[in-house]
């Protein structure tokens, strides 16, 4: 035979299928770079001992099942975009190719999915805070331009009525304020399986899921509210801002990153947002109610006394919460007490 | 190779992250040496109990776990690269107890 690509074997001749660069190695079970094809023996390697020839049809039935090397990192490639389970046989051919990540295959694969679009979409996983002030800022003006609708509309939950009824109020109120037009549904879920979920937004049923939780102040459920009904806004609007779409199909999730879902456009946005409009709720309260002034008030003295430390998270007060209701309330009382005093000076 | 296979397997079969993010977490993880091998034990053996722990920023994997047993383990060794590139955030996460909304 004379193909270059051809090898010699006694009697018998090992001719690739095609000639397109790929041969048999002969020094194993191997190959080398080729087109993509399946390269056959044109027969069977035969050996002899005194019993008569040994027939080993091994080879025969490797070169057969194996594939080409591109082959196996195209396998690989689609594997890794979840577009194909590979059979255990080709999960070992897999594990073999040793060279698979400095190969030509991978490095276009990567360069499409991810070099190219980690350069343009920064804002998206890592935003500015001046993106995200034009994007909410105007909607937590409109909510601070009406916050009289927002306490009548919370009134209810201070009385400890957690209930369907009162918090769709809420959820009504701000989606008129963040103009949604599809307003979503809603759902409480008490006892949800992981205790730190305190709501959730589903974009295809368009229902925003309240986990209500007694270690939770209003100021917070308010702020969640908000949040969620904020995701079914950037939801709607998915058509028309490219930003939200794409972070809606690359989004990360909690349990694998806390830190880049927290810090992603669409996160980033709803907690700026929620954290805006739960301390425009705690401070219009704490200007209108006198009880809950001398609460914080208490409050403040136990903290500076060490007996208390406000975090924030269960019941919702900061450090700078009780600052300023102790401010007001020196205030309301140095108000009082001129009212007093003027009082009792008109009675004599 | 068969490493990087293990964490493809973990990543595509297990958590069904797939294309473009599986590349950009598998990027994440693999920035340092010291975290990404701990990790590579994690999933080979599936756990956080070892002789001679990684400590980022005061915590051991486990401790991390322990705080939020939400995090899957690639979250767990996630969060110890925030512990180390952004300690300030990630105890500002601790302090709120890794809240979800």
């Amino acid at each position: 035979m004379n193909n270059k690509n051809s090898a010699h074997i006694g009697d018998y001749n090992i001719t690739p299928v095609q000639e397109t660069g790929s041969s048999w190695d002969m020094s194993g079970l191997g190959w080398n770079d080729g087109a993509d094809s399946v390269e056959t023996i044109d027969d069977k390697s035969v050996s002899s001992n005194n019993n008569g020839p040994i027939v080993d049809d091994t080879l025969e039935k490797e070169s057969k099942k194996r594939p080409s090397i591109k082959r196996i990192r195209q396998i690989h490639i689609d594997y890794l975009s979840g577009n194909y389970e590979p059979s255990a046989e080709e999960w070992t051919w897999i594990s073999q190719d040793d060279d698979f990540y400095d190969s030509e295959e991978y490095l276009a694969y990567r360069k499409k999915e991810v070099d190219n679009f980690a350069d343009t979409h920064e804002e998206i996983y890592s935003p500015p805070d001046e993106k995200i002030e034009r994007s909410v800022g105007p909607f937590i003006k409109k909510v601070d331009d009406d916050i009289e609708g927002l306490l009548k509309v919370t009134n209810k939950l201070e009385k400890d009525e957690v209930t369907q009824e009162n918090v769709y109020e809420i959820v009504t109120f701000f989606a008129e304020k963040f103009e949604i037009s599809d307003i979503p549904k809603l759902e409480l879920i008490y006892d949800y399986n992981n205790k730190d979920t305190l709501g959730k937004y589903r974009a295809n049923s368009n229902i925003v899921f309240i986990m209500p939780d007694s270690r939770q102040s209003i100021a917070g459920m308010i702020n969640t509210i908000a949040h969620e009904v904020w995701h079914a806004r950037q939801h709607q609007r998915e058509a028309i801002c490219e930003d939200y779409k794409v972070n809606f199909e690359y989004y990360y999730s909690s349990n694998m990153d806390y830190d880049a879902y927290c810090d992603q456009l669409v996160e980033k946005e709803a907690s700026s947002l929620g954290n805006a409009v739960g301390a425009l709720y705690r401070n219009a309260v704490l200007d209108r109610d006198p009880r809950k002034m001398a609460l914080l008030n208490d409050l403040y003295f136990d903290w500076i006394n060490g007996e208390y430390e406000p975090n924030g998270v269960s019941d919702g007060i900061e450090a700078k919460d009780l600052i300023l209701a102790h401010k007001k309330y020196v205030e309301y009382n140095k108000f009082s007490n001129i009212l007093k005093r003027i009082f009792r000076r008109e009675k004599r | 190779m068969r490493t990087q296979v293990m964490l493809e397997k973990y990543l595509v079969t297990e958590l069904r992250v797939t294309g473009r993010m599986m590349l950009m977490m598998v990027d994440k993880i693999k920035k340092y040496d010291d975290i990404y091998d701990e990790f590579c034990y994690w999933i080979k053996n599936r756990s956080y109990d070892k002789n001679d722990p990684l400590v980022v920023g005061g915590y051991t994997a486990k401790q991390i776990f322990e705080l939020n047993p939400n995090l899957d383990g690639i979250g767990v060794y996630n969060f110890m690269i925030t512990l180390r590139e952004n300690p300030e955030r990630a105890k500002e996460y601790i302090k709120a107890g890794f809240k979800e909304l």
